[in-house]
């Protein structure tokens, strides 16, 4: 338990500090650039994207 | 000096000043008593039991500073054997009895003045106070005066004894003859505190040949280790029960053979706790519980400074035990106290000497029966055996085996320890105070750490939007997305997405979340969603599911950011069609993973707890208790069907 103890709060903090302990579940893509530089822009846009998934 | 002559042979009789009014005659061996006005005799009494006493009648001797004389003495006998006591006629006017047990010798001073308990309420284990003193009986037995010699206090023919032991070595002697009792008290002492010339102590040639003796039915060479102190003698050769007590060996009983040969060998020699032993007798013991034996075997050691000691084997399990006095024990319902340490009670049984061999310091006989009781502190125990007249207490101490082994250098293996002994130390419970504490420590250092991160870490609130789903829209349709105020992200920092929709019920809402960087047209998606329903079945109410949700997102770049929101829900239903939205810094510490981090640092002594509980299960269940013989009661024991 002295080392056990140790090596669970051990790898909890490497893993909090490297952010290994989040579980993200967001989709990442981009709104395309005809939307975005159109007039009204980003408000404008009504589609969806097609990156993440 | 006063003289007067001998009621029955005329010779002159000698009364030393002070010492006592009573006086055996050296010639004819009458008891004459020194009346107001003549010498009286009250009968005479037997030639001297040659008891190989080193001491003798005129010795001098000095205790706590105090010189005394050795002015008399008297034999009793209980019928299966002869024992000595000491009369000592201090300077200081005091008198004082001396008297020898197992090897230990005890001085005792008259208590004038003060009521003694009735003999018919004293059995072993009573207690009774003297001058706020308290005693235990040990030992309650009727004794006849065989002889006497020199100058007594008084003469009796016929006694009943009690002896008894208080705290830190005190000891009683409850005197009772001709009508009324009288009390002793003293101390255990040594030979070298009594202050006699070893010049003049008498050496005890008959013991010493009694060291050399050989067996009175087959002739075998017995070597006897402690012949002071030894009254029963087995010979290991034919298996003849031989007394001892009279300084010569005479035939009893044969015993039958032994069933197998003793692990330590009669006469071998260890040294244990520090002390070198010698193994005197071994005895084979047993009880019988529900009708089954359990046998085991107890070895006799003796040290000529230390006295007497056993080791005990029981299922290969060995117990180192030394007998203690039975005032320093407290004894409750069900526990045991001593020396400031509790013990608890395990088992009372009926127990029976099946077989012994060797020389022992009692009266020993195959058959005689006990109760056996054991109160249990691992690896202690205070265990004590008790018969009608007499009670005797032991402190065991649990031997590793390899010890035993070791120290009398025993060749064969040992046996192998079989089940649990009922002081068995509990190897889990050792382990588990060192793993509540690590666990303790790293608990606190892991909570130290949780506020260091949650400190450090950023959960300011970036955005905090309520939407209202346009009326008549279609679920997820350009038509009923909405946008955020643009808000600005200043540094990279993972998110977290709070969406609370209050007023449903019995319904679902998503909604799909675009998180966009106005620079870079970045998206970030993520879908929570809301559901609950409740009801009521049976009279009964329910609910389940959740008003709202949250999604996290990995590190975000710093910039301006818009929120879009598009929200999904049932076509038919109808509901309050508000929801919130909240955006925050999400680098602080969670709750999911800090409780598995605690799970992991409890499991291992919430395991070796559970183990820990299993082997005392296991202790208790075999604890027994009778009341008397074949009559068992196991208090402790788990059914079957407990488990």
């Amino acid at each position: 338990m002295k080392w056990f103890g140790g090596i669970v709060v051990g790898l909890w903090a490497l893993a909090q500090g490297t952010g290994l302990t989040r579980f993200p579940d967001e989709d990442r893509g981009e709104v395309p650039a005809s939307v975005r530089l159109a007039p009204g822009g980003i408000l404008m846009w009504h589609d969806g994207f097609m990156g993440g998934k | 000096m006063r003289v007067g002559d001998c009621p029955s042979c005329r010779a002159p009789v000698e009364f030393r000043p002070g010492a006592g009014k009573v006086k055996v005659c050296d010639y004819c061996h009458t008891v004459v008593l020194r009346g107001a006005a003549r010498l009286e005799s009250l009968g005479k009494v037997a030639d001297l039991t040659d008891t190989q006493s080193p001491i003798k009648v005129g010795l001098n001797g000095h205790f706590s500073g105090n010189a005394f004389t050795v002015v008399g003495r008297i034999q009793k006998s209980h019928g299966a054997g002869v024992w000595d006591e000491w009369c000592l006629s201090f300077d200081d006017g005091r008198t004082a009895w001396l008297s020898e047990s197992e090897g230990e010798w005890n001085l005792m001073f008259p208590l004038e003045g003060i009521g003694v308990p009735a003999v018919e309420q004293l059995r072993p284990l009573a207690s009774f106070q003297l001058r706020d003193r308290t005693f235990v009986v040990e030992e309650v037995g009727h004794a006849d005066t065989v002889s006497a010699q020199g100058q007594l206090p008084d003469f009796n023919k016929q006694h009943v004894y009690v002896d008894a032991t208080g705290q830190k070595g005190a000891f009683c002697s409850l005197d009772y003859a001709d009508g009324h009792g009288e009390a002793f008290v003293g101390t255990r002492v040594t030979m070298p505190q009594l202050g006699f010339d070893k010049a003049d102590l008498e050496p005890t040639p008959k013991r010493d040949a009694l060291a050399q003796a050989r067996c009175t039915n087959c002739n075998g060479p017995l070597e006897l280790k402690a012949p002071d102190a030894t009254k029963r003698v087995a010979c290991p050769y034919c298996g003849a029960l031989l007394d001892a007590s009279k300084g010569t060996l005479e035939f009893l009983q044969l015993l039958e053979k032994p069933p197998y040969e003793p692990i330590l060998p009669l006469g071998a020699e260890g040294t244990l706790q520090k002390t070198k032993w010698t193994v005197l007798a071994f005895l084979i013991r047993s009880t019988t519980v529900e009708g089954t034996r359990y046998p085991w075997e107890e070895y006799l050691l003796w040290n000529r400074e230390a006295g007497f000691r056993w080791l005990m084997n029981s299922n290969g399990h060995w117990t180192f035990l030394t007998p203690i006095a039975a005032g320093d024990v407290g004894l409750a319902f069900r526990k045991a106290t001593w020396n400031a340490k509790g013990f608890k009670a395990y088992q009372s049984v009926y127990v029976v000497t099946d077989y012994v061999a060797g020389e022992c310091y009692w009266e020993v006989s195959v058959g005689e029966t006990a109760k056996a009781s054991e109160y249990v502190e691992p690896p202690e125990s205070i265990n004590s055996d008790e018969t009608e007249s007499e009670v005797v207490f032991t402190h065991g101490l649990m031997l590793p085996p390899d010890e035993v082994k070791q120290a009398f250098q025993v060749k064969a293996p040992m046996p192998v320890p079989q089940g649990l002994a009922p002081a068995q130390v509990n190897p889990h419970k050792a382990k588990l105070g060192s793993q509540w504490g690590w666990a303790g420590i790293w608990s606190l250092v892991f909570v130290a750490l949780l506020v260091v991160f949650s400190i450090a870490g950023d959960t300011r609130e970036f955005l905090k939007v309520s939407f209202t789903v346009p009326p008549d829209v279609k679920s997820g349709s350009p038509e009923s997305q909405q946008f955020s105020q643009p808000f600005t992200i200043d540094k990279k920092v993972p998110l977290a997405f709070e969406f609370e929709a209050p007023g449903i019920d019995n319904t679902w809402l998503a909604v799909q979340l675009d998180l966009v960087n106005e620079e870079t047209g970045e998206v970030i998606q993520v879908s929570p969603e809301a559901s609950y329903y409740s009801g009521v079945d049976d009279g009964e109410r329910w609910s389940e599911g959740s008003r709202s949700a949250s999604k996290q997102t990995a590190e975000v770049d710093p910039g301006r950011y818009v929120l879009r929101a598009t929200p999904m829900f049932e076509a038919t239903s109808s509901f309050p069609r508000d929801y919130l939205v909240t955006v925050k810094g999400d680098s602080g510490v969670g709750v999911c993973c800090p409780f598995f981090v605690f799970v992991l640092l409890f499991a291992g002594p919430l395991f070796t707890a559970w183990r820990s509980s299993t082997f005392e299960t296991r202790r208790w269940n075999d604890a027994v208790f009778q009341m008397a013989p074949g009559v068992s009661t196991f208090p402790f024991a788990k059914q079957e069907d407990d488990e």
